[in-house]
């Protein structure tokens, strides 16, 4: 285990406040703004003996918030050519780490302990244990952090126009090695703006070739897409999927279930069944005649979308 | 900065923090430094006890308010201890004596508990050693023991000023014994359970009169009407308004009894008729009171019938209910016999049925003690978490009996109070006196029984730092700030410390109860020996880690 550690743990010592907006990206204002919520959330759930509460504020923020993002955007960032700005996101992470130290500590006081010092947070007899406990901001220090609330918020709909555009290329089963050309249409000027000025962050995120943003954009025909907070994403298929043989497999699959789907039918059709059978099986069957019909719903809608 | 292994060595990584945490003193409070003050007193697992999943969630919650009050800059402390848990241990010891083949009256008083100091002095440490494993911050330096010499000085303080206020009195009084211990128990303790037993209806043939008249006296346990003093029924009752007056005669023993009138009667039980045995019945023993009627204790503090059981002196209880119903059957005074469900006291400590029984106690008079504590939730000054848990304190409060806080065992505080033989004055005093104050003579006895183990346990929160002398910690401490336990011990132990507290202290003891659920398994059923579902928390911190443990308590 050894985080980049070019100087001695850069950040660590650094305490939200002294962040400026100006140094930083906005994927670095989010994580600082969901830390200080974080921070929030786990002193108040504290003093109110809430203790699943905040494990799992905690869990969330380490796990789905730095891990599946922060780390993600970081890797890019971490890579560049420009030392300062490897410089500026090294800092946020430890900034943001050290701070995720000190809230686990009480839960775990262990492991914490071990990785404060390996980390280099403090020096020898510097005890993780008697280490200040984080403080959120106060509304004079938010207010110095100028915009970066509104880029944590722009930042939340960048990940859930990720994720759709991750599902749009595992829907049509397109492998991660495949670079997509995906064209993002804005829903204002003021997205089309960020979302150009984060088109290397995005474009490593969702493995693609360009990010093309377009707020005219009007495709010659249907072509698989998704709404998101942010505007609609879509993926052109030309050169990238074989058209018919996809079609030919989501029907294959569809046929499929659609079998399934009878089957299941039938036997809750059947009063002998339904009247031996134990509650406990019925419902399994009823959940499973549910997920058949979303899924045979959506394998549908897919099939359309790429045309006759 | 170290390296961080590749392989997480949790045992050593989590040993080696222990001891630096110790050795740098980061747990150790400091009365005369500065910040707020945040004291948190452990409640004292038993001497006896073994670390279970449920001490390891209590300590683990208490840590985790510790170590994150520290944090934030208060003066912090976490006192720790064990309970000398009288019952328990003396039934440990016992147990461990019978292994060689010795009982504790072959030994006598002196050595047995000499042997019980052995045995803690042996096995007492492993509770705490367990409690430092899992991490627990606690003031090593400060660990008490509810048997040492500062916490038995403030057993025998309390005892005597509550003597002195009148506030402890001795009196015969119905209590509930426990006939394999050997000691009367609390209502707390005899614990209640449904049990499928039998409702016998007995015919007591009516003196005067026509011939072969009788009453029916329904009762659960026939064995005790060789006690009973008089039959009773419902003024109200015109059913029996024609035997008011009369006399009747209790079969076996042909001992003649008063029928007596009593509001308390209720007609819709059995017949109507009830019979009275003041020495071995609750009501009975009201009723008794109200009606001058002298009570006959007809069993010992075995359980076995005594001489005034007449032929049946010498069978246990058990038996002599057997005996007895063969010869009233053989007597054609059997009436009938119901299936029966009702709740029957059983020891919490070894199960055992329990007795009540009249015998000579000791009592802590509660309303007056009671009042204060009430007040102290109803304002707000004392919070419980979850709000829930409020009204059931608040219900048991407003309907508090007095405590019975004597026990026949020798494993325990000693009640502090001599006879004298000469005058036959009867004093309390909380040092061993040199002579009767009344007379002066140097003959006299210490009252046999020992207090109740929470009689010490409810000075926890200020006997721990001192009291009753007044030293820097009880200053800077008290009142602590979070009690964090389990439900079950609300009436046992929280309940009696907000009002010791309040008597003692003129403070609460804490302002908040934070009442934390049981330990559930995968399938939400509390864990325990009997379904085998148990989780040891040693074997997951050897198998895992003591982290891994603290992170995933399952709650309810
Ligand atoms: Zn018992
Ligand atoms: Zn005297």
């Amino acid at each position: 285990m050894k985080m980049y550690t070019d100087s001695t743990a850069p950040g660590a010592e650094m305490q939200l406040a002294d962040f400026q907006s100006a140094d930083l990206d906005p994927d670095d204002k989010h994580i600082l703004v969901r830390l200080n919520n974080t921070i929030a959330a786990c002193t108040d759930s504290l003093e109110r003996f809430r203790f699943n509460d905040m494990t799992r504020e905690l869990y969330d923020f380490v796990w789905h918030q730095f891990c599946d993002w922060y780390i993600e955007y970081a890797k890019t960032s971490l890579n560049s050519d420009q030392p300062e700005r490897r410089q500026q996101t090294l800092r946020v992470m430890h900034c943001v780490f050290s701070h995720v130290l000190r809230l686990l500590h009480p839960i775990t006081p262990f492991i914490t302990e071990e990785l404060w010092h390996g980390m280099g947070y403090g020096s020898d007899d510097e005890l993780l244990m008697l280490a200040r406990w984080p403080v959120p901001l106060d509304p004079e220090e938010v207010a110095g952090w100028g915009d970066f609330r509104r880029m944590a918020d722009y930042v939340e709909n960048k990940h859930e126009l990720i994720r759709i555009g991750r599902t749009l290329r595992t829907d049509y089963s397109i492998a991660p090695s495949r670079l997509i050309a995906y064209v993002l249409k804005p829903e204002s000027a003021e997205t089309a703006r960020l979302l150009a000025a984060d088109e290397l962050s995005i474009a490593s995120l969702l493995r693609a070739s360009s990010i093309t943003v377009d707020a005219e954009f009007n495709p010659p025909r249907i072509m698989p897409h998704g709404i998101t907070r942010l505007g609609t994403i879509f993926m052109p298929i030309e050169g990238v999927l074989d058209g018919q043989a996809e079609r030919k497999r989501l029907e294959d699959q569809l046929k499929k279930l659609t079998n399934d789907l009878a089957s299941v039918n039938r036997k809750l059709d059947n009063i002998d069944f339904v009247r031996k059978a134990p509650a406990r099986v019925i419902e399994q069957q009823k959940t499973r005649k549910q997920e058949l019909l979303e899924r045979c719903g959506k394998l549908q809608r897919l099939i359309a979308v790429l045309g006759g | 900065m170290t390296e961080l292994a590749k392989n997480y060595d949790a045992r050593a990584v989590e040993e080696r923090w222990y001891r630096r945490w110790v050795e740098q003193g980061a747990f150790q409070a400091d009365p005369a430094a500065a910040g707020d003050r945040y004291a948190v007193v452990i409640p004292p697992p038993n001497v006896t006890g073994i670390l279970h999943m449920g001490h390891a969630l209590n300590a683990t919650i208490q840590d985790i308010l510790v170590r994150w009050r520290r944090m934030q800059g208060c003066n912090t402390l976490w006192v720790p201890g064990t309970d000398h848990a009288g019952i328990a241990t003396q039934n440990v010891v016992e147990r461990d004596l019978r292994k060689k083949h010795l009982s504790r009256d072959q030994l006598g008083r002196e050595k047995f508990v000499e042997r019980v100091w052995q045995w803690r002095e042996k096995y007492g440490n492993t509770i705490t050693s367990q409690l430092k494993r899992l991490g627990a911050s606690c003031d090593w330096s400060r660990e008490r023991f509810t048997m040492d010499e500062g916490l038995s000085a403030a057993v025998a303080e309390v005892f005597v000023r509550l003597y002195e206020k009148k506030l402890v009195y001795r009196g015969n009084y119905i209590i509930n014994w426990c006939p394999r211990c050997r000691t009367a128990l609390s209502d707390e303790e005899s614990a209640h359970v449904n049990t499928a037993g039998h409702l016998y209806y007995l015919r007591y043939p009516c003196l005067g009169g026509k011939r072969k008249e009788a009453v029916v006296v329904a009762t659960t346990r026939p064995e005790t009407m060789l006690g009973d003093v008089a039959v009773a029924v419902n003024p109200r009752d015109k059913r029996y308004a024609g035997l008011a007056g009369r006399r009747c005669l209790l079969p076996l023993l042909k001992r003649e009894l008063a029928i007596i009138q009593d509001d308390f009667v209720d007609p819709e039980f059995g017949t109507g008729v009830v019979k009275i045995t003041p020495a071995h019945d609750p009501n009975d023993f009201e009723m008794g009171r109200r009606h001058n009627l002298e009570p006959i204790n007809v069993m010992d503090e075995n359980g076995i019938m005594n001489e005034l059981a007449g032929p049946y002196q010498g069978l246990d209880r058990f038996e002599c209910r057997k005996r007895l119903l063969e010869d009233l059957t053989a007597a054609g005074l059997v009436e009938k016999v119901e299936e029966h469900t009702h709740a029957v006291g059983h020891c919490y400590r070894c199960d055992t049925v329990v007795e009540p029984r009249l015998s000579l106690q000791w009592f802590v008079r509660m309303k007056p003690l009671a009042r204060p504590a009430i007040q102290a939730v109803k304002d707000g000054r004392i919070q419980f978490v979850p709000e829930r848990w409020t009204k059931v304190y608040l219900d048991w409060m407003e309907n508090i009996r007095d405590w019975c806080i004597s026990r026949q065992i020798w494993w325990g505080h000693r009640i502090p109070v001599y006879y004298c033989r000469a005058c036959r004055h009867e004093w309390a005093a909380t040092r061993t006196p040199e002579t009767c104050p009344a007379c002066g003579v140097a003959e006299f006895d210490q009252d046999e029984d020992v207090l109740d183990t929470w009689f010490s346990s409810w000075l926890w929160p200020f006997s721990v730092l001192g009291w009753p002398a007044r030293t820097p910690e009880l200053a800077a401490y008290y009142p602590t700030r979070s009690l964090v336990t389990g439900a079950e011990i609300i009436f046992f132990w929280v309940a009696r410390m907000i009002m010791a507290g309040l008597e003692f202290m003129d403070d609460i003891p804490f302002d908040r109860v934070y009442i934390h659920g049981t330990v559930r398994d995968d399938a939400g059923r509390k864990m325990s020996k009997s379904l085998g579902n148990s989780i040891d928390p040693l074997t997951v911190i050897d198998e895992f880690s003591a982290d891994a443990l603290r992170f995933s308590p399952r709650v309810s």
